[in-house]
């Protein structure tokens, strides 16, 4: 039995715009084990970006956590915070929302490491990349010579015309030692970039973008973190590249025993690395399992629309069936407390009308369904009438989103407060 | 792209310059009016020459852009440099079917598309449309042909005009080539919108306002407004949600079925070509290097790139793990410079040795990478000797070199080389040790030149063609090789 590294609790991080409150993650719940790779896929918009925020603590204003804890399983750094904070601390477990700022800080890179979508404006254009590399070695050797300590920050690397010139000069102001730089040399090799040496002294600009995020990686592997949060990390590339960055996440984790925690849409992708997936939806994970579980006996109507969706490589198949409408706007005031997919889900019955709680769903014990189909079947004279939610919820909008179906679909808009997310969530393509 | 470029390309397809003449103005709303002397030479060449002429012939097609080409550029004497962006390209269409043109970033593919549009002028080669050279064509009949091939673009957020209510956007094509009465026009628009899935109260509303699927709904309703006969779909789905995309993918399917219309899709997404397209295109580097029925490349593909990128793609299914894949190592070469012969044959996994050469496929393809980065000088001598040996005017003491050798045989090749083969790269290393980068060069061609990169294989006739050695000649077939006959 493996343990757990991350237990996820009640997790809620809401956006405070101008149109309202935004419930980008809801009352969200998940773990994940030791050395495993746990995907998290929905459409852009449903708050798997923001979910992946919120565990490096990367929410920046207008947005905050508002509720919830993140377990992290640590022994070491549990023994640290017990003197004077013990309701941080349950066995080996801490979380993480409730320890302090410097000693959450402090786990940046060493614990938790992040690997962004976009490489080309992950890295600073200015500063050759092993320069880059080698920063974030010597962050990560100021932090474990000062465990759990404020020290843990580069304190003295600001990067000024002053500082600069100083460094032509004096040693001690430099930024990267000798041997931080080897180790950045070490860690280009590490995920395949041929002449490591020669590509060290290049800038972002002359690698391409599979090199780029191979550079990411290495980057994020500086501290040896226990958890690599994967936030898109194929969507900016070519598929012959793409499989070449998966291939090497793949054997990143066979070798270190890594847990990576990856977020994508692309289910291809999911089913290429993942052992449990999580699919999200409106800032809830609707259905969760191992692989099979989702793939092959999934409950949830979201789930099975969105594997519809993809058309099949193998065959010229017949018709797509989509999903209707679009992802909604999750602006507080307009949820409402029923199943927030019930307005664009083909088999909505009146018991969608209530919020669902996840149910047991046949499979692994994992597999758990935000779905009342879980708990019966679907009845025709229980759906909701056609139409339902054009009149009772939304202005008129568009009632003709989809042409493949009825006219019951409902309206949806998808206006700034989407944007807003979007921008967040970091999920343009 | 920038964004701007990209609005002002759709309005210019969508209605060229404005004010121009046209015979028929008062024909009624869903008919297109044309000057008539020209329209009268469209449809006599396409009925004249029935179903066999393809609708679009494409021979040669070249796309090429300069850098260092401005005025100071030249003044200081530097050489303008050709990205070759689209060289040499051919294929047809014909009237009905989808041709999908796939391939990676870079390769050309939207390029094609546009200069096919007569969107941005061609360096060389001919574009014909039901017949006639669309490079040719005096300023009448390009406003002809813009009304019957429309282009719908990648992004839905930046090729619509942020000011513009939707309804004018799908309006002003008509506008532009004067199409019908006011009145008449209006109705069209309503039309249109509810043809692809929009209400008509949404006219008055601004593009911010939509979703990216619906914006892109808007943007085939625009391209759709006067009635063409052609799409050029550049990535239509590639901006958008799976779910977002099969409703677009739907529509775009329904439309060919009531309207005749005849699709040239423009995609990197494999997926995406092989549920809607009839024949595919591969396009590699400027370059098309095969192209075939759909089921037929899908199923038997046979150059090795489509192979890789086959492969490449992960399939949802819980299968997926267990898959045996062959992933291609390296990147695309910049076009500024493209290989010789074959361009893919830096990345190929089945670059062909001589003839009479006894060596192994992968032996063979670590071989061909290290000569690679020796042309390119892409090894810095500097570092091979670390502390140890000393490198002091581009050379080594020649006590130091075998050790020197090692070193660097052991940085380009996993596993020693084995037998003959080690000592030829050798030698060809030990020339690097005074850096006489031209004498490594030569030494490795003598034994290792391929006819991938002497001749560049050329894509032949047929029904599915392919440009590969492997294959023999261009469409003959003959002198084929067989990939067992080597190793």
């Amino acid at each position: 039995m493996t343990e757990d590294i991350i237990r996820v609790e009640g997790l809620s991080t809401r956006f405070f715009t101008e149109q309202g409150q935004v419930n980008a993650v809801d009352d969200l719940d998940f773990r994940i084990e030791r050395g495993e790779v746990f995907g998290i896929v929905g459409e852009s918009g449903s708050g798997k970006s923001v979910t992946a925020r919120s565990l490096m603590d990367l929410i920046e204003s207008p947005g905050r956590i508002t509720d919830g804890e993140i377990w992290f399983n640590d022994a070491e750094l549990a023994d640290s915070v017990a003197e004077g904070n013990e309701e941080a601390v349950d066995g080996d477990f801490v979380d993480l929302l409730s320890i302090t700022e410097q000693q959450r800080t402090a786990l940046r890179g060493t614990s938790f490491s992040m690997i962004f979508q976009d490489p080309e404006s992950s890295f600073n254009p200015s500063l050759t990349v092993g320069e880059q590399l080698a920063e974030a070695v010597e962050v990560q050797q100021r932090a474990s010579a000062n465990p759990r300590s404020t020290k843990a920050k580069t304190q003295t690397a600001d990067y000024s015309f002053g500082n600069y010139l100083l460094s032509t000069m004096l040693p001690s102001q430099r930024f990267v030692t000798d041997e931080s730089r080897e180790r950045a040399i070490e860690l280009l090799e590490l995920v395949g970039i041929p002449d490591p040496v020669e590509r060290a002294d290049e800038y972002p600009h002359e690698y391409s973008g599979g090199m780029l995020q191979r550079a990411m990686i290495a980057q994020a592997l500086a501290g040896e973190p226990d958890v690599l949060v994967a936030d898109e990390p194929t969507t900016a590339l070519d598929v012959t590249i793409q499989a070449q960055i998966l291939d090497l996440l793949d054997e990143l984790q066979e070798e270190n025993g890594m847990t990576i925690l990856l977020i994508t849409h692309n289910l291809g992708v999911v089913a290429r690395m993942c052992d449990r997936v999580g699919v999200m939806y409106a800032g809830e994970i609707v259905e969760r399992g191992t692989l099979e579980d989702v793939f092959d006996d999934h409950v949830h109507p979201y789930t099975e629309g969105l594997l519809g969706s993809i058309p099949d490589l193998a065959s010229a198949g017949g018709r797509l069936q989509p999903i209707g409408g679009n992802v909604p706007s999750l602006l507080d005031h307009e949820m409402g407390d029923r199943c927030h997919f019930a307005d664009r889900c083909p088999k909505a019955m009146d018991q969608c009308l209530e919020h669902p709680p996840e149910y047991a769903a046949a499979g692994s014990d994992d597999h758990t369904v935000r779905c009342v189909l879980a708990e019966r079947s679907y009845d025709e004279q229980d759906s909701l009438p056609t139409g339902y939610f054009d009149e009772t919820e939304r202005p008129a909008g568009d009632k003709h989103e989809d042409p493949d179906r009825s006219a019951g679909e409902p309206p949806e808009e998808r206006t700034q407060p989407q944007t807003t997310i979007d921008e967040v969530g970091g999920e343009s393509r | 792209m920038s964004s701007d470029e990209q609005r002002e390309h759709a309005a210019e397809t969508a209605g060229t310059e404005s004010g121009v003449d046209t015979a028929g103005s008062g024909a009624g709303a869903g008919t297109t009016s044309r000057s008539s002397a020209d329209s009268d030479a469209h449809t006599t060449t396409s009925a004249a020459t029935g179903a066999e002429a393809p609708l679009v012939s494409v021979q040669n097609l070249e796309k090429y852009f300069w850098e260092n080409d401005s005025l100071l550029d030249r003044l200081l004497g530097g050489e303008p440099v050709a990205v070759r962006a689209v060289d040499g390209v051919s294929f047809d269409i014909y009237e009905g079917e989808t041709l999908g043109l796939v391939g990676e970033s870079g390769c050309g593919k939207s390029t094609t598309g546009e200069t096919l549009l007569r969107l941005q002028e061609p360096t060389g080669g001919r574009v014909e449309f039901g017949g006639e050279n669309v490079y040719e064509m005096d300023n009448g009949a390009v406003t002809d042909f813009r009304q019957s091939a429309q282009v719908v673009f990648q992004d839905p957020f930046s090729s619509l005009d942020p000011r513009m209510t939707i309804g004018d956007i799908v309006q002003q094509p008509l506008d532009i080539h004067d199409v019908g009465t006011t009145d008449e026009r209006r109705a069209r628009v309503r039309d249109l919108l509810e043809r692809v899935g929009l209400s008509t109260d949404q006219l008055d509303r601004y593009p911010h306002e939509f979703s990216g699927g619906q914006r892109q709904r808007i943007g085939i309703a625009r391209a759709l407004a006067l009635e063409p006969e052609f799409l050029v779909l550049d990535e239509p789905t590639s901006a958008l949600d799976v779910s977002v995309q099969a409703q677009v993918l739907n529509l775009l399917e329904d439309l060919q079925d009531e309207f005749d219309l005849t699709y040239l899709l423009i995609s990197h997404d494999l997926s995406v070509i092989r549920h809607i397209c009839d024949r595919v295109a591969v396009m590699y580097l400027g370059e098309i290097v095969e192209i075939g029925p759909v089921e037929e490349l899908f199923d038997d593909p046979k150059h090795p790139y489509t192979k890789a990128l086959l492969e490449s793609v992960p399939r949802a299914t819980t299968e997926e793990r267990e898959r045996d894949r062959e992933t291609l190592a390296g990147d695309v070469p910049s076009p500024r410079d493209p290989p010789s012969g074959c361009r893919f044959r830096t990345r190929c996994p089945m670059v062909i040795p001589p003839e009479d050469l006894q060596i192994e496929q992968e032996t063979f393809r670590e071989i061909m990478t290290a000569r690679e980065r020796i042309e390119n000088r892409d090894i810095s001598l500097e570092t091979v000797g670390g502390e140890q040996i000393e490198f002091e005017d581009g050379s080594v003491p020649s006590a130091d070199v075998p050790a020197f050798v090692d070193l660097l045989h052991e940085r380009l090749f996993d596993e020693p080389l084995p037998g003959r083969h080690r000592e030829v790269v050798d030698e060809a290393l030990a020339e690097l040790a005074d850096s006489d980068w031209e004498a490594a060069e030569s030494t490795l061609r003598m034994e290792y030149e391929s006819v991938c990169e002497r001749e560049n294989p050329g894509l032949g006739e047929g029904a599915h063609p392919v440009a590969c050695h492997l294959y023999g000649e261009a469409g003959t077939g003959e002198n084929a090789i067989d990939p067992d006959t080597w190793s």
